[in-house]
């Protein structure tokens, strides 16, 4: 059997069922694990173990009773500090912010405390959410557990690393150009970015996004169940919908999928990744789906406008601050938006605009294809202390090109592990669907876990 | 249509260059109809024809051969 930590939410909760786990030793045994490997990887924030091992002894009771709260009752779960918690500050990743403790839970929290999970931490992020990296003025430098020399991606660092490193089954993240894929596909495990709306998050924005990550498809189809659930604070929220998220299993025999391999703008594929991801079309044509090839359909014009557009709306907050509060925020992030100082109102607009010019693209691309397939990055990861793969706060989004257009477009995308670099490092596959379609990127995710090959040994990062 | 992209090089390792310029028509699927070098000492001029087919192919192919370390359009 597994080691404890590293069962899944499915796997625990059957085994609550049936009487042959208790959410009390689960907890005691992530909590071993974080406090074994947590000094290297600097995953959490706010980790409170003492709050989890009380809400663990009461999931206990309500199991013996045969009463749990809901799907995820005594799961522990991680959740990202830029969703908030009630009574817990909400740092941003950023150390000019307040440390004010949050009047509420945000949704996601709240569906999770609902459901029953067990919340051991808050996970680590950069400033503001704005780097694909796990560095921070706030927190500690985040690593990937699988190389702790390398990345474990970003915006939501600590996240990737937690699942990757086995801290509990489940773990949200935020998403606005990439922010849960990228460090899913960076750290080899699941990550989904749902329609837009779909989870209701507060407070909502033009392509942000809250998504689980996880190292199976059927613990974020499990998590989703959860987190889909309506919240009136959204007000860009979907309406709720009774979605079959654990009905898995579908063939792909038929489907018409697109294979999208230049973004059109930034890093170009290593051909490592280009590789994996064309090994994974092989497996969904010999399983009967019909791939074809995806011109780059994304231009240097559309990020361009998106990251001046980044900048004003960053500026617009920073240049309020003090100058003392502004020399504390991370010098790349702080460099990268001071540009915005003198942009023009067309400057700004003309860039906004561009966001609509990539939904119409990615719309337009995906016509005529049941989904379309992609390397979640361009390349692996990259040294843990950059911030980004390119690390220049004047080229900021060169690595964000396949991610970023569907966070514009507003459909669901998973990013699951679809090979190794020869240095050990995961490559992520990723899956776009039709808008609104989450649980047919799901599927399509659980057919390719069962159709590649076997994964190598999650890693063990030991103190 | 066709497409002709002129660029100078300064860099000491041409054969490399031009190896990735080759690479990056391959991966596009895009055909070449011309392609010119010109040395001149630790310089290069290539030119290089193709015929894309569609503009955002061209824009690709022009934004891939400027990540090529020393090339710029001339």
């Amino acid at each position: 059997m597994s080691e404890l930590a590293d069962l899944s939410a499915i796997d625990l909760v059957e085994a609550y069922r049936s009487k042959k786990l208790s959410p009390v030793e689960v907890t005691d045994a992530v909590i071993a694990r974080i406090d074994a490997s947590e000094p290297k990887l600097n995953a959490l924030w706010a980790y409170d173990p003492t709050e989890a091992r009380k809400a663990a002894g009461a999931s206990e009771e309500r199991w013996a009773k045969g009463e749990p709260l809901g799907a995820i009752d005594g799961v522990p779960v991680t959740i990202k500090e830029n969703i908030a918690t009630k009574g817990t500050a909400v740092p941003l990743g950023c150390a000019a912010v307040s440390l004010t403790p949050a009047a509420a839970d945000a949704p996601p929290a709240a569906r999770t405390r609902e459901a029953g999970g067990i919340l051991l931490a808050k996970t680590t992020m950069p400033d503001y959410g704005m780097l694909s990296s796990g560095l921070s003025s706030f927190h500690k430098l985040a690593r990937n557990p699988w190389d702790l020399s390398a990345n474990p991606g970003g915006s939501s660092a600590g996240a990737g690393a937690a699942a990757a490193a086995g801290y509990g089954p489940l773990h949200i993240g935020t998403d606005i150009g990439g922010s849960v894929r990228l460090p899913a596909g960076w750290c080899g495990i699941v990550g989904l970015k749902p329609s837009a709306g779909r989870v209701p998050i507060n407070p909502p924005f033009i392509g942000r996004v809250a998504g689980p990550m996880t190292r199976t498809v059927a613990d974020t189809a499990l998590y989703m169940s959860v987190l889909s659930k309506p919240d009136a604070r959204d007000t860009m929220a979907l309406p709720y919908a009774d979605i079959p998220w654990l009905d898995l299993d579908r063939g792909v025999k038929g489907l018409k999928i697109g294979l999208w391999l230049d973004a059109g703008f930034g890093q170009a594929v290593t051909e490592e990744t280009e590789r994996a991801v064309k090994k994974a079309a092989r497996l969904f044509a010999d399983a009967g789906a019909i791939i074809e090839p995806v011109g780059p359909f994304l231009t240097r014009e559309m990020i361009d406008g998106l990251d001046r557009f980044w900048r004003a709306r960053g500026w617009e907050d920073v240049s309020r601050l003090s100058p003392e509060k502004q020399a504390q925020i991370l010098p790349y992030i702080f460099d990268w938006i001071k540009t915005a100082e003198n942009f023009s109102g067309r400057e700004v607009y003309t860039g906004f605009a561009q966001i609509e010019a990539m939904r119409n693209a990615l719309h337009t691309a995906l016509s005529g294809y049941d989904f379309i397939l992609s390397p979640t990055a361009p390349t692996a990861s990259y040294p843990a202390e950059w911030a980004s793969p390119v690390n220049d706060p004047q080229k900021p989004f060169e690595h964000i090109a396949f991610t970023v257009a569907v966070n514009m477009g507003g459909q669901p995308a998973v990013s699951i592990n679809c090979g190794y670099t020869e240095g050990g490092l995961p490559i992520g596959l990723q899956i776009i669907g039709q808008q609104f379609d989450d649980i047919g990127v799901l599927r399509l995710a659980r057919a390719f876990e069962t159709m590649r090959p076997q994964q190598r040994p999650w890693p063990k990062v030991a103190a | 249509m066709t497409d002709t992209m002129r660029y100078t090089v300064e860099s000491g390792d041409l054969e490399n260059i031009v190896s990735r310029l080759l690479d990056i028509v391959r991966r596009l699927g895009v055909s070449v109809s011309k392609l010119a070098v010109e040395v001149d000492g630790g310089k290069a001029s290539l030119e290089i024809a193709v015929a894309p087919s569609s503009q955002s192919i061209a824009n690709t192919l022009r934004e891939r051969i400027g990540q090529i370390e020393g090339a710029k359009p001339a």
